[in-house]
């Protein structure tokens, strides 16, 4: 079967085999790990599961469906030291089976069609928190979101591909409007749908919930830290794509708290390409190839900036619960970063890199992978042991290693620097350089206007960075905004403090009389995040 | 356990490659030993004697000389490569025209490219298609492995699969295959450790003592630890044999080229002199430009490399070089026990500027 023809919708029959084969994985994983560890049986993680479901259902509010989650908890809590080997396969199994039925999504196309034609009214909608009625009454108040949302790459090649094979899009995260705005582009595009693991945050309103249920998204709990859970959603991804539905998930793990383009991938997900390459391979599939297309998305503002970078500063290094409320839950903040979308002509610029295959080597359109010299490699290849295709951990991290390397190349290439952080940049660094005994934090508390940068000074730091950036540019290592192509520094900062005024009312970097000063520095740090990592730094001072 | 009916490659006729490749034959592995002309090939196999680098000495009859490189990948799913550092992003572009990916490839040269500042790994991998990638390193005198004294070498790769099937194929009654996984730091030894030899072959020269030898070695291992640790690596990887075990070797062998110009110098001939008296290439030399510029970008201190370089490159004579050294701070002796200790400051500094 062509992969394009499964598209996301799945019979009853399909949803109840991933169902139930993904139960099954599940329980002969830990069965495996059982076997191989001396010191590991069923009882011991079943009690990991029980000790970090229990603290997690305890820290907080509970909702209605925490309640029951917890009251299934104390029920195997009772039960499983009390029952032999088998019992405890078969409370495993419940255990699998109830996060399965709130992982899985249902894809409706009629939705999907509709929801797409929609989203440019709707969006603001659907992301204020408004009821359905509210939603329905604001249709009218068309925001141009087709107009503001630039998709760019090789999305001929693209499309044919998905027509040969099952892909799996790795995109940069910034925001939670990111899953939205891709969606959107995709089907623009005539892209073929993608389903995706959506934070749970998303399903926490109608509205949002209506739609991520029916764009085929499935349920992603960070809060969930356990490795049933875990292995759970690595094996429903897995058969997902093994049924060559086209996967999408954000390869960061998560949105980028410093405002970095990502600079570390998360291998899990990433791995299960492997492994579904060599399963298509061994079961003869007609078209068992699996295509990365890494995707980054650049915006002037960043809808939840303020809260990402307290974040980053306060829990640097560290996973952490994710804060449900952000900007992103009010709705005055959401309309105002619409507003801005459209009265600054603004765009989010969707940027779709060249197909990779599982092992970072560039995709040409034919579906064949071409090594750095443009040399055809035969991809199977990677993946045999004495002539036949077979699976083996150690060496596949090894694979999907690279891959994560050429995604991240990707990523760098394809980040497209626009006024705010250009402006950002220079203005930090200005900044910086008036204390430079100052370690980070501190200079990060130096906001005000009695901190401000002469004007003049300002433009001579902008006009050298914008000459770098555009070296930057020519040398394939960077992307520029259109407006920052040419133009000069004083309409760069310009446009750069009219986005700021707009949107974060000034505070990232404004204009007065003693000059160019920031009022919350940590915006401004956030901003000037997105062109660290290029070598700019030395240059700024 | 290893299929002795395998045939293994290797590439480049030098010394170590014709080592390895006696050693490997010797085992009963067929080899196919790839060299750069149809001349070199044919002679070797008429004389089964490799007589620039190896004179005197009957190589195994499993060896076969070809200068046909797709002949070479086709047999072979281990290939050892061998090159000079010069020639090696040349040779290994030629090799990546005839592998498929399913290949092992492996370098054993320590070297580093000028202009890019890359090790020979990465190299392989930037002009071929392979992915399984490894290098072989540690203290590992051609003319002594050939002379089957006892010995070991470190190969290290992230494949599991690379470590296994060289350890199966190169490990012998005579030399040990050790394992690890930091493939950056064990390539950085193996360049590092040929600049400060030049050093201790000028300390040789003066007959300074044992106890000057002693701390320039100790001190030459904390710079390039130190180093190696700013580029990402394990410094305890320096412990091992691609580390101190190399080190040492070089910096105290006189069949050690780099050894030797540090010798000549000390007794006074010029640079140019003692590389024309070698006749061969001593890479340390390049190595304490390419070093050094490197350390002043990434701000790292190596006072015995940039003392070299001075006495070297910048007509700063040895008394002076040496009085500096003499005179350098005195720091912590083992600096990443005592970071471990006290915590490094700015551990906990987030990314951007600090």
């Amino acid at each position: 079967m062509n992969p394009s023809d499964i598209g996301l919708r799945l019979t009853r029959e399909q949803r109840e085999y991933v169902r139930s084969e993904v139960i099954r994985r599940t329980v002969e994983d830990h069965k495996e790990v059982c076997r191989r560890s001396k010191d590991l049986n069923l009882e011991i993680l079943i009690n990991d599961a029980v000790y970090q479901e229990q603290e997690r259902l305890r820290s907080g509010k509970q909702s209605a469906d925490d309640k029951r989650q917890a009251r299934f908890w104390a029920h195997v809590a009772r039960e499983f030291h009390q029952v032999d080997e088998a019992g405890r396969e078969r409370i495993l199994e419940s255990i699998a089976a109830m996060y399965m039925d709130e992982i899985m999504g249902y894809f409706n196309p009629v939705i999907h069609k509709f929801a797409a034609k929609i989203l440019p009214w709707g969006l603001k909608a659907l992301l204020a928190r408004f009821s359905p009625a509210s939603f329905l009454k604001y249709l009218g108040t068309r925001l141009n979101l087709e107009e503001n949302l630039v998709l760019t790459g090789p999305i001929d090649q693209i499309r044919e591909l998905a027509g040969k094979a099952t892909l799996l899009m790795t995109p940069t995260h910034v925001s939670n409007l990111d899953s939205v705005v891709i969606g959107l582009g995709l089907y623009q595009q005539r892209l073929p749908p993608f389903t995706y693991g959506a934070g749970l945050n998303l399903f926490s309103n109608p509205v949002t919930s209506f739609f991520m249920n029916n764009l085929g998204a499935y349920k992603v709990d960070r809060r969930k830290k356990n490795g049933i859970y875990k292995i759970a959603l690595k094996h429903y991804a897995t058969l997902s794509m093994e049924l060559g539905q086209h996967n999408l998930f954000f390869p960061g793990g998560t949105r980028s708290r410093s405002g970095e383009v990502e600079q570390k991938i998360k291998l899990g997900l990433l791995g299960c390409g492997v492994n579904v390459y060599v399963h298509n391979l061994k079961a003869g599939k007609p078209d068992p190839d699996i295509f990365v297309v890494p995707c980054t998305l650049s915006s002037a503002l960043v809808l939840e900036a303020r809260s990402l970078i307290e974040d980053h500063l306060k829990e640097t290094g560290k996973s952490r619960y994710i804060r449900v409320r952000s900007e992103y839950s009010r709705p005055m903040r959401v309309l105002n970063f619409w507003r801005d979308l459209q009265s600054m002509d603004s765009r989010i610029h969707m940027r779709l890199g060249e197909p990779l295959d599982l092992f970072g080597n560039r995709v040409d359109k034919d579906g064949v992978s071409r090594d750095a010299h443009g040399r055809p490699v035969d991809r199977r290849k990677y993946v045999e042991l004495d002539g036949v295709p077979a699976p083996d951990n150690q060496r596949d991290q090894e694979y999907t290693r690279e891959l994560g390397r050429s995604i991240l190349a990707a990523f760098r290439r394809d980040n497209m620097a626009m006024s705010t952080h250009a402006v950002a940049f220079a203005a930090f660094h200005a900044m910086r350089r008036r204390h430079p005994q100052y370690d980070l934090y501190r200079a990060l508390r130096t906001a005000g206007p009695e901190h401000a940068v002469p004007r003049a000074e300002l433009l001579a730091d902008l006009s050298r960075l914008l000459e770098r950036l555009r070296e930057l540019e020519n040398s394939g290592s960077l992307l520029l905004a259109p407006d920052l192509k040419t133009a000069a520094a004083g309409e760069v900062l310009a446009k750069a403090l009219e986005h700021f005024r707009s949107f974060h009312d000034g505070e990232a970097l404004r204009e007065g009389p003693e000059g160019i000063h920031s009022r919350n520095m940590k915006l401004l740090y956030y901003y000037r995040n997105r062109l660290a990592h290029y070598g700019l730094e030395t240059e700024q001072g | 356990m290893a299929d002795m009916t395998e045939t293994v490659g290797i590439v480049g006729g030098g010394s170590f490659g014709s080592a390895l490749a006696d050693m490997i034959g010797t085992k009963g592995h067929p080899v196919l030993h790839w060299y750069r002309t149809a001349e070199g090939a044919e002679r070797f196999n008429a004389t089964r004697e490799n007589a620039k680098y190896l004179p005197g000495l009957t190589l195994s009859s499993n060896i076969t000389a070809t200068p046909d490189m797709d002949r070479v990948a086709r047999a072979s799913r281990l290939i050892i490569v061998s090159v000079p550092s010069m020639h090696f992003r040349e040779v290994a572009r030629k090799l990546g025209d005839s592998v498929d990916g399913s290949q092992i490839l492996v370098s054993t040269t320590k070297g580093i490219e000028a202009h890019s500042f890359k090790l020979m790994t990465e190299i392989l991998r930037e002009e071929t298609c392979c992915l399984k990638i490894g290098a072989l390193s540690g203290p590992n005198l051609a003319k002594e492995i050939a002379a089957k004294k006892p010995s070991g070498t470190v190969i290290a790769s992230r494949y599991d699969e690379v470590i296994r099937k060289v350890q199966d194929v190169v490990s012998g009654p005579y030399f040990r295959v050790y394992s690890n996984t930091d493939v950056y730091g064990v390539e950085l030894g193996g360049v590092l450790k040929n600049a400060y030899a030049i050093a201790t072959g000028l300390v040789a020269s003066l007959k300074m003592g044992d106890n000057t030898m002693g701390m320039l070695i100790t001190r030459a291992l904390a710079e390039m630890s130190r180093f190696a640790d700013k580029m990402g690596s394990n410094p305890l990887t320096f412990l091992g044999l691609a580390g101190v075990g190399d080190l040492i070797t070089t910096c105290t062998s006189p069949l050690s080229r780099n050894y030797r110009v540090g010798l000549m110098i000390g007794q006074g001939k010029t640079l140019e002199q003692a590389v024309a008296e070698i006749g061969e290439v001593a890479e340390g030399i390049n190595t304490i430009r390419i070093v050094k510029e490197k350390a002043a970008q990434l701000g790292v201190r190596m006072h015995i490399l940039e003392g070299l370089h001075s006495l070297l490159f910048e007509g700063k004579d040895l008394p002076t070089v040496l009085k500096q050294l003499m005179n350098v701070p005195q720091m912590e002796d083992v600096e990443f026990a005592y970071r471990a200790e006290k915590g490094a400051p700015g551990d906990r500094t987030p990314s951007g500027p600090a």
